[in-house]
């Protein structure tokens, strides 16, 4: 893998900057957040401080930390569905042209209707809680999932399908040993841009159902926190919200740097 | 399939049973306007290697697809032996292997899409590797092999099932010189070996002459054939590339493609 030009060794000057800057951007917001509060005086509610933001965590950070995994495990499992079930999706609408044509701009559905306009509509049908949250969560990811499988697969070297039919293989070899393959990269990315919103999915499906109590989600948490004015609570749970949404990104990166090892070369 | 019997080209071997017979009968293709090739007749002989030669464009490839069947005449008809399947095999212009495979999984593909066992499949590719002499790349992926060793690749995956038909098309046309005569001197060592029929099509006359039995050399397209050479019998060494009879061959198949690429500027 050497021959990558990421991997490419720096030097020592290039390797601190690439550690320092991240850290001196998010010091420098910070310090950014801190002199609006001061410049235009706001109030607590309005702006907290970061050192209040922090308070409000470190006093109790268990209900916050459980809510995290609470929606960090809603948005793996809504991921997961919208995964399988956009290659699904993709590889069945790739299986001819005519189903391609027809079927394939009703799947914009999913890109184009906005959650929030369909969030009670999955609150009516799964009720409160962990459902509805997964639903909400899948449908805002698949879509891209969908849309690389179709690009992947119909993205194939035309003369490894002429290699495939002369040694005579059938439709469903040429699909699992030729076309899948081929498209796995076009579908690590779509998944990369599902992860994301998997995330945003989850959060938005929690505003309307999450349920709460001990292990209330990351969406939950902000409502409550903004009816209480305990803006700092906000605070804290979007930012952990990103730091979720990181994570879930973060992992299936990896996953998918992991299975590209093989085509990526 | 019926057959058309033609006057200036009968069939070589009358005692053959057609079954078993890869011929051309006064065969016709054309794409659009374009005729690729016109009323060409063509027996090969079963256990021959027979090489089409002729200028680029000719049509030869075209031929090859006839024959091979992965293209249908529009005039005219082509007998070709009823087994199909493993027993035909296929060599490209390019390796064309599966860049998520290593070198052993892509030779075993023709085993696995006709349903064979993986431990068979598996030692089948070993053997086909061994024969080619690429053993110690066996678990390398394609990227990680030079041209040439990505061609022998190619070539272990076209013999891995022990085909009686085997179709070449320019296949070690992107090599350079050495790569391509040590490749050369391999595949006739493996005919001379196993036998096979084998088409070969190529636009190198030292190429066809060094490795098939019989030269058949084409005009510029439409491809029509200008001459019919029995190359020397006998087995090859790498002297052969520089021997009066290889250089008799070329000689008098240039000659005949020169004089119809001559008549074709008329």
């Amino acid at each position: 893998m050497s021959a990558r030009g990421t991997d490419a060794p720096k030097s020592p000057g290039a390797r601190a900057l690439t550690v320092l800057g991240p850290v001196v951007a998010v010091v420098l917001a910070v310090l950014a957040w801190a002199a609006v509060r001061w410049v235009f005086e706001l109030k607590d509610f309005v702006l907290p401080s970061p050192l209040g933001v922090a308070t409000a965590f470190l006093d109790d950070p268990a209900p916050f930390l459980r809510g995290a995994l609470q929606s960090a495990t809603s948005a793996m499992l809504g991921f997961a569905i919208a995964a399988i079930g956009g290659v699904v999706l993709g590889s069945l609408i790739s299986l001819s042209r005519v189903v391609e044509r027809s079927v394939y701009p009703l799947t914009l559905l999913f890109q184009m209707v906005p959650l929030v306009a369909i969030a009670p509509l999955l609150v009516l049908w799964f009720g409160y809680g962990r459902p509805a949250i997964v639903a909400s969560a899948a449908i805002v990811s698949i879509f891209p999932v969908i849309a690389s499988t179709v690009a992947g697969l119909g993205a194939r070297d035309p003369n490894l399908d002429e290699l495939f039919r002369v040694l005579g293989a059938g439709r469903l070899a040429t699909w699992w040993k030729l076309a899948l393959p081929s498209a796995v990269p076009s579908i690590v990315t779509g998944l990369k841009i599902a992860a994301g919103l998997a995330t945003i999915g989850t959060v938005c499906g929690e505003f309307l159902a999450g349920e709460g109590g001990e292990n209330a989600p990351l969406g939950l948490l902000i409502t409550t926190a903004l009816r209480n004015f305990q803006t700092d609570r906000v605070f804290v749970s979007v930012l952990l919200s990103a730091a979720v949404g990181f994570a879930v990104f973060g992992s299936v990166n990896l996953a998918g740097k992991l299975l590209l090892g093989r085509w990526m070369r | 399939m019926q057959s058309v019997p033609t006057a200036q080209h009968p069939a070589q071997h009358p005692a053959e049973q057609p079954a078993l017979q890869l011929a051309l009968r006064n065969a016709s293709r054309s794409f659009g306007s374009v005729h690729a090739v016109d009323r060409v007749s063509l027996v090969c002989a079963r256990g021959a290697f027979t090489a089409l030669v002729g200028p680029s464009g000719c049509g030869k490839t075209t031929i090859l697809r006839l024959l091979a069947g992965l293209d249908a005449p529009d005039g005219g008809s082509c007998d070709r032996p009823t087994q199909g399947g493993l027993a035909t095999g296929f060599l490209f212009q390019e390796p064309r292997l599966l860049a998520w495979r290593t070198v052993r999984e892509n030779v075993a593909l023709p085993l696995e899409l006709a349903g064979i066992g993986r431990d068979e499949r598996l030692t089948r590719a070993d053997e086909a590797l061994r024969l080619v002499r690429l053993s110690d790349a066996s678990s390398r992926f394609p990227h990680q092999l030079s041209g040439g060793m990505k061609m022998r690749a190619s070539l272990a995956r076209a013999i891995v099932a022990r085909p009686t038909l085997l179709f070449l098309d320019e296949p070690f046309g992107a090599l350079d010189e050495v790569t391509r005569h040590e490749l050369d001197m391999e595949l006739r060592a493996l005919w001379e070996r196993e036998r096979f029929t084998a088409v070969l099509v190529t636009h190198s006359l030292p190429e066809a002459a060094f490795l098939a039995e019989r030269m058949v050399v084409f005009s510029p397209r439409p491809a029509r054939i200008v001459a019919d050479i029995a190359t020397p019998d006998g087995a090859r060494d790498a002297r052969f590339w520089t021997s009066d009879a290889l250089g008799a061959c070329v000689r008098t198949g240039s000659e005949a493609m020169l004089r119809a690429i001559e008549e074709a500027r008329r």
